[in-house]
């Protein structure tokens, strides 16, 4: 698996290629955009880490030009923090972006998730009807198991419960009490912030990173959802 | 409040009482200000001080000297008439001279056939008489009275057709044209003057006195309309004869009148016993003529007229006429001429062919009174020997009595003396009429309780429909003071003292002042109604404003423009409207009172004047408007934003133009301003970006590294704690740069907020879910509490959900950092009065010894000793983005309680309930 890491930092390129060749993972790094493109045309890449901010040409420009002739993924890696800078780069053709600081273990995560749908696309079989699949999580009705990036993790039943209401309702949100009334099946006390504390713990286990969660996210004031990856 | 406007509303009843009161007013000012205007026009203006005497006022000598002149002369033909038992009629065609027994005629034996009246002739005789001939028929004019003292001239139309060859009479309300020649005559009875056609240059004609070759009237042969005026013209080159009269009481055509109406005419005499009537006004081409008739007995049936002539008395006068031979022919007064001499009289004698004043002079020398003219003419028609006394108390005079002169009088006795007091009744009145009128104005159209105005239907009209009725109530009643003027003015007045038809006179009497002041009380009760009603309507209309948005022209403008708004706005605009319209409706009374103009040329010009300012207003207007138009277009498009915007005005009005120039620079100005304020926003945006972009690549390396080293093997503990501490401080610095950059942008205001309406009860649930095993961890619990509509249901608030939570995130941070151990948080959630209220309480462990203030104040923290985590921004940011989004954030200490208040504005939009 050949990873291209850019950035114009040689020391970050440096500590990632540490952290992925641990994982196994033949790191080609780059330093600029042009470099980055160069490289990209006579190498075979699985997947590249992308800063933005980068001389003679910047990450942006970068994705554009790669996305013409390239759908490997592609997870930005930037100090711009910005929501339009997050919206700019999935936009143009990001399928993750980090922000710097970094947790480089989450990093890992991330590369490791993105690989592993990139190579299984379209592998994942849908057996039955029973399984219900969004992007890294499969979830098999019949045997009430859950699988994300192909690893089972344990659920309790009442948080298999909630993440299966939101599997079978994608894009559809939910307030709290709405969740309540309908996994423990009565009235919600007002006060009762189980519901939060559910999801939080569900997002703990199937999320690469809780804090910034990919599947199920919050509304604020008004619910969560789970969006169709 | 309520109470206090119930008193100062009025009853519907207590209104009418005022507008009945106001009404009584107008209508006394009316008669107050009617008898002033009467009285000053009858008697002129020197009646108003003090001096002033009737007797010796021209028109009181002119009114005595027409009354013993009606007198006198219906004294002589009451002798007359006394031996009158033939007639004589000439037929002129046939040069014969027919005698009728009148006696026998008026027995009423005839029949309808005309010839049937020749069995009443008693002599015929021939009589030569060439009436072609201008002087001849003048001679014969004046010598035939004398000469036939009682015999009278009759043609029948045939007759008069042969006389007058040819054409024959024309008997047509003729123009008179200049094809008349110089010869040709013109009787015109005004005058009493046998007058003469003169041709001017061009197409003028004069009428001129053929004796005295005095000038009369001149016209424009155009002009010439002589219907109406009394006269008649006779060509005797052509033989054809004009006349523009009707009647036959007219000094020509008496000569057609006809056998059949002559037999008519005895008969229906014969049932007023009054022959004489019939056959007085006949031959005299003067004026005189039309005088002479029987004044008394005319008095007498005038009153039989007005149903009071068993209340005549005729005391005020006295006469005595004895014949020739003696005998008293007419008198009033009992026994010898003797009486008649009475100090309390003004006595006149007329005696052996002179005159002469016999009793005291009273007031007014004979010679004021008798006109050379006319005394001759009486003494030619009196015998000789024959007296005639007459005398005349003024005094004597009482309301009732017919008679010019008495109606004169006693006009004055009653209100001519008392003049002053009806001019300052006048202007009393008018006072209280002011005061009443304002008083209506200020009650009409009050608010009533729901703050509307009352408006009746007619208020709801155009108000050009308004101007129209209050145009027409104006004008009717400068009509009706001009006609009331007009009849006290009327110098024609003298001539309605003729006779109309067979002895009944139509003399103006003493009841016409109180016919004319009942027309003018009776007239000004509409009229007032009218008048209060549309000055009421008016105030109405603007006090609810809706004067100009009423106004067609202004609606039709507004239409124009699709903007109602605007023209609502140039109520002056309005103003110079009705300003113009009631100028103009000023100088049309004027007009009209002036009787300058007719009155339908007076419409015409109201109406032409009316379409002139009405399109001057709509042109003006037009252009006006554009360019209001286009200064607001021009605002508005500074207002929302668009600094480009410049306005360019069509109409070079110097008022607009500055404002045109100022708005230009305004948008000028703030288009600098504008521009620089961005250029420094985007700098100091930039500038946190790159600071923190700056900050945080270096930092990324750092934090790379030290967990690259942790998982190396270290040669000594003292390394691994290094390292630790290390990565304590690389994660503590990764905090404080990204809450150094959010504190800058909440201060500065630089953050884009997505504000929606949300459930502050879901998005406390949610935060407290968040970090409810966090704060377990330090062994804190938390303690809910929802009150007010909070606890019913959820409560909205409008603001950016994500940061919403990272206020309360922050509260709850804090709290995890510095709430002491084991001891409990309370949060609550109310909402009342469309706020909601939420709160945070916790104790905190170390001893509180700042102020709230300070609290807040970035890099201040809970304990001074800044070692633990977090930046000391929490709550700084929290404050700043509770206010960024339109909320309160307050810190109030308690010793070791620490409280956080947060107030934000309720959403009410029941149909935004996301939750549900």
């Amino acid at each position: 698996m050949n990873i291209l890491v850019c950035d114009d930092d040689k020391e970050i390129v440096e500590a990632i290629t540490i952290y992925l060749k641990q994982e196994g993972y033949n790191i080609i790094p780059a330093y600029n955009g042009k470099e980055a493109l160069e490289i990209m045309q006579n190498e075979e890449i699985h997947l590249v880490i992308l800063d933005i901010m980068m001389p003679e040409l910047d990450g942006i420009h970068t994705l554009d030009k790669l996305r013409e002739s390239s759908s490997i993924p592609v997870i930005m890696l930037s100090a711009k923090s910005e929501d339009v800078d997050k919206i700019l780069g999935l936009n143009v053709g990001a399928d993750d972006y980090m922000t710097k600081p970094f947790n480089p273990l989450e990093l890992v995560a991330r590369v490791k998730s993105q690989i592993r749908r990139y190579t299984a696309f379209g592998g994942i079989d849908k057996e039955s009807e029973n399984v219900l699949v969004n992007g890294a999580i499969e979830m098999d009705k019949d045997k009430k198991q859950v699988k994300v990036d192909g690893e089972p993790i344990k659920l309790t039943p009442t948080e298999y419960s909630i993440l299966k209401l939101f599997m079978e309702n994608l894009g559809k949100v939910f307030s709290s009490s709405e969740i309540y009334e309908k996994i423990w099946g009565e009235d919600a006390y007002a006060t009762d912030n189980i519901v939060s504390v559910h999801i939080r713990r569900i997002r703990e286990k199937i999320e690469i990173n809780p804090k910034n969660p990919d599947y199920i996210k919050v509304m604020w004031g008004v619910g969560y959802h789970m969006d169709k990856k | 409040m309520a109470e206090e406007k119930k008193t100062r509303s009025y009853s519907v009843a207590g209104k009418l009482v005022r507008r009945i009161l106001c009404i009584t007013t107008f209508m006394l000012l009316m008669f107050f200000f009617g008898v002033c205007v009467y009285v000053i026009a009858e008697y002129g203006i020197g009646v108003v001080s003090n001096d002033f005497d009737l007797y010796s006022c021209e028109r009181y000598k002119n009114k005595l000297s027409l009354e013993i002149d009606n007198l006198v002369c219906s004294v002589v033909s009451h002798e007359m008439r006394k031996n009158d038992t033939e007639l004589t009629v000439y037929d002129v065609g046939n040069s014969v001279a027919r005698t009728y027994d009148v006696a026998k005629i008026a027995e009423g034996n005839i029949s309808e056939n005309i010839e049937d009246l020749d069995a009443y002739v008693t002599n015929e005789e021939e009589k030569k008489l060439n009436i072609y001939d201008y002087d001849t028929v003048k001679s014969f004019i004046n010598t035939s009275a004398r000469e036939y003292d009682n015999k009278y001239l009759y043609l029948d139309n045939e007759t008069f057709a042969n006389i007058f060859k040819k054409n024959g009479l024309q008997n047509t309300n003729c123009w008179l044209s200049n094809n008349f020649p110089e010869e040709a005559y013109i009787i015109y009875k005004s005058e009493g003057l046998m007058l003469r056609l003169k041709q001017l240059e061009k197409s003028n004609v004069a009428i001129v006195n053929s004796e005295t070759e005095e000038q009369y009237y001149e016209y424009t042969n155009t002009d010439m309309n002589m219907d109406g005026e009394d006269c008649a013209v006779y060509d005797p080159l052509n033989d054809v004869y004009y006349s523009t009269w009707d009647d036959y009481f007219t000094p020509f055509e008496r000569y057609v009148y006809s056998l059949s109406e002559l037999k008519n005419n005895i008969k229906y005499s014969t049932e007023s016993a009054s022959i004489s009537s019939i056959i007085f006004p006949l031959l005299w081409s003067q004026n005189r003529v039309t005088l002479f008739t029987d004044s008394v007995e005319s008095y007498k049936q005038g009153m039989d007229y007005e149903k009071a002539a068993n209340s005549y008395d005729d005391s005020a006068f006295k006469y005595y006429i004895r014949g020739g031979n003696g005998d008293i022919v007419y008198s009033n007064v009992e026994g010898s001429e003797d009486i008649v001499y009475d100090e309390n009289y003004e006595s006149y004698v007329i005696k052996n062919g002179s005159y002469d004043l016999v009793a005291p002079t009273t007031r007014i020398a004979s010679e004021e009174l008798w006109s050379e003219s006319s005394v001759s003419e009486w003494l030619g028609m009196m015998e000789v020997g024959s007296v005639v006394y007459f005398g005349f108390n003024p005094n004597k005079i009482k309301f009732g009595d017919v008679s010019d002169t008495v109606s004169f009088i006693w006009g004055y006795n009653t209100f001519g003396k008392y003049i002053v007091f009806f001019i300052i009744g006048t202007i009393v009145l008018l006072i209280l009429l002011v005061v009443q009128a304002i008083s209506l104005i200020k009650i009409t159209g009050k608010r009533d309780d729901s703050g509307e105005i009352k408006l009746t239907w007619f208020d709801k009209t155009t108000t050009e429909f308004w101007l129209f009725v209050y145009i027409v109530t104006v004008v009717g009643s400068a009509m009706l003071v001009f006609f009331i003027v007009n009849k006290a003015l009327n110098k024609s007045s003298y001539d309605e003292i003729f006779i109309l038809q067979y002895g009944t006179i139509k003399t103006r009497t003493c009841f016409d002042i109180i016919t004319a002041m009942l027309i003018v009380v009776f007239s000004s009760l509409p009229f007032g109604i009218f008048f209060m009603e549309m000055t009421l309507s008016l105030a109405r209309r603007i006090k609810a404003g809706n004067l100009g948005s009423k106004m067609i022209i202004i609606n039709k403008i507004a239409a124009r423009f699709n903007r109602k708004k605007i023209t609502d706005k140039l109520k002056f605009l309005t103003r110079v409207y009705i300003g113009v319209q009631v100028v103009i409706l000023a100088w049309a009374c004027y007009v009209v009172y002036t009787g300058k103009l007719s009155i339908l040329k007076s419409m015409i010009v109201l109406v032409v004047f009316f379409i002139l300012v009405w399109l001057l207003t709509i042109l003006t207007s037009k252009r006006f408007i554009r360019d209001v138009e286009k200064l607001k277009e021009g605002i508005e498009k500074i207002t929302e934003g668009d600094l480009d915007a410049k306005v360019a005005l069509n109409n070079k009005y110097t008022v607009f133009q500055e404002l045109e120039d100022g708005i230009n620079n305004i948008s000028d100005g703030l288009k600098n301003a504008v521009e620089k304020s961005l250029k420094d926003e985007r700098m100091k945006t930039e500038l946190i970006t790159n600071v923190s972009h700056d900050l945080k690549t270096p930092l990324t390396s750092i934090i790379n590294y030290i967990n690259l080293l942790k998982s190396e093997k270290m040669p000594t503990p003292e390394a691994e704690h290094y390292i630790e501490v290390l990565d304590q401080k690389a994660n503590r610095l990764k905090q404080l740069t990204e809450d150094l950059v959010e504190a800058a942008k909440a201060t500065s205001g630089n953050i884009e907020l997505t504000m929606m309406p949300l459930s502050f009860d879901e998005l406390m649930r949610q935060a407290l879910g968040e970090c409810e095993e966090k704060l377990a961890e330090k062994n804190l619990n938390i303690v809910t509490s929802l009150n007010g509509k909070a606890a019913a249901g959820p409560v909205m608030v409008m603001a950016d959900g994500r940061r919403l939570f990272r206020v309360l995130d922050n509260i709850l941070q804090n709290a995890y950092k510095y709430a002491m151990e084991g001891t409990r948080i309370y949060v609550d959630l109310s909402a009342e009065d469309n706020v909601v209220h939420f709160s945070m309480k916790n104790i905190s462990k170390a001893q509180l010894n700042i102020s709230a203030e300070e609290l807040m104040e970035r890099f201040t923290r809970g304990d001074s000793s800044r070692t633990t985590e977090g930046s000391g921004l929490g709550l700084s940011i929290a404050k700043d983005l509770t206010k960024l989004m339109g909320g309160t954030f307050n810190i109030e200490l308690d010793g070791d309680l620490f409280k956080v208040v947060i107030t934000f504005p309720e959403y009410i939009k029941p149909a935004s309930t996301p939750s549900e």
